[in-house]
């Protein structure tokens, strides 16, 4: 009975995902730094670790969009990982609390090389008065690009996921320069 | 509708930023209708489905005896016969005139949050409707002036992970001197170590996301 309903949904819903925004034009914070093949490969399946240095979840629930059946980032060669040592991009959040500072270098010192940042929010790309959204302060850094080199940022607050996905998808375009 | 996701800014000081007009409302309204007819179609198959119902009852538990030592919040709460909804029982506007129903359940294990978050679902469609035909008219805020002298207080709203309580204390220059925001995740995350001792390992994912905990602010 159960399977039978499924089967219905399935039917009838059909296939909602959206196709792959172009990552064109690339913005890039720095250029890209890693050789064409790598390049290349990273580009057909990329791994990410998402890493929190203090967001206020906004960016974390747009993060989750991307792993649901609309955007549904699996199927573009694009999957998340639990640990820093096996992934190709760091993905961070929110503006550096010092808490999560050494968190955060940990983090970077932990992805092999080649290795790409992706900066996400007004928070962790430093939008505001004085290039910092945040900080410093006794509690915040300020931006990520303070604490660890950055390939490509997306700000908004939150991004939307469509500006995520495209700035994910940026870190493996465009030649090395 | 409002110009933002998660409603960022639009709430002031002395009331809020945005309105709405009645094309949003009708939008609204369709948009809940919606809803209730796709998540229906989602409890019809899980109503049928004897093996997910199998993993999730027993599997979890947080007794209400534990919950209530350690102070189970929010909708977890609920579950776990943990009755306690700002929205009944200190009904501020909109929700005094709405009979907020609460849905609580005893097991405490993912199967009760599961029966929980489907009710809590249809009855929040049914809030939001009513709190769209309810909205009252005329200005959406009032000048608030600085008194100049040291002042407290403290607010507090259901939300969706539970209760969220904000204490602020104002110096006499009018600027916040202490502010401490109290996040029902907080609250609930230690009772997460609770749910899933003598659980096997790959029912933590489950577990963990039957409570549907933020990891934002954690480690602050």
């Amino acid at each position: 009975m159960a399977t039978r309903l499924i089967l219905k949904q399935i039917l009838t819903a059909g296939r909602i995902s959206e196709p792959a925004p172009s990552p064109q034009p690339v913005e890039r914070a720095r250029p890209q730094h890693a050789d064409p093949d790598a390049v290349q490969a990273c580009a057909q399946a990329l791994t990410l670790r998402h890493m929190d240095s203090g967001s206020c979840n906004g960016c974390e629930l747009e993060i989750h969009a991307l792993s649901g059946a609309h955007y549904n980032i699996e199927a573009l060669g694009v999957k998340f990982a639990a640990s820093p040592r096996h992934v190709d991009v760091v993905l961070v959040t929110g503006p550096v609390s010092r808490h999560l500072q050494t968190a955060l270098e940990r983090t970077y010192a932990a992805t092999p090389d080649p290795k790409w940042v992706v900066a996400m929010g007004d928070c962790a790309c430093g939008r505001g008065e004085a290039g910092r959204f945040f900080g410093p302060g006794y509690a915040c850094v300020g931006k990520v690009s303070d604490v660890v080199p950055v390939d490509v940022e997306i700000p908004g607050c939150p991004p939307t996921p469509e500006a995520l996905l495209r700035g994910i998808l940026a870190t493996v375009a465009g030649p090395r320069e | 509708l409002f110009g933002h996701r998660y409603l960022f800014d639009l709430i002031r000081v002395g009331g809020v930023a945005v309105d709405m007009d009645e094309a949003g409302g009708q939008e609204l309204r369709a948009h809940c209708e919606y809803l209730k007819v796709e998540v229906r179609k989602l409890k019809a198959i899980y109503d049928e489905h004897a093996g997910l119902q199998d993993r999730f009852a027993g599997t979890g538990i947080v007794a209400p005896e534990m919950a209530a030592r350690l102070g189970l919040t929010g909708l977890a709460g609920r579950a776990s016969s943990q009755v306690w909804d700002l929205r009944e029982q200190f009904p501020h506007a909109p929700y005094d005139c709405l009979d907020v129903q609460i849905a609580a359940d005893r097991r405490g294990d993912v199967l009760a949050r599961v029966e929980v978050r489907f009710a809590e679902i249809f009855e929040s469609l049914r809030l939001i409707r009513g709190i769209i035909k309810r909205r009252p008219k005329g200005a959406l805020q009032v000048p608030v002036e600085p008194t100049g002298e040291v002042a407290e207080g403290i607010g507090w709203a259901e939300g969706w992970r539970g209760p969220t309580v904000v204490a602020v204390r104002i110096g006499a220059d009018g600027r916040l001197d202490r502010v401490h925001p109290h996040d029902p995740s907080w609250q609930n995350w230690p009772l997460i170590e609770v749910g899933i001792l003598g659980n096997i390992v790959p029912d933590f994912p489950l577990i963990n996301k039957s409570f549907n905990l933020s990891y934002s602010g954690q480690d602050l």
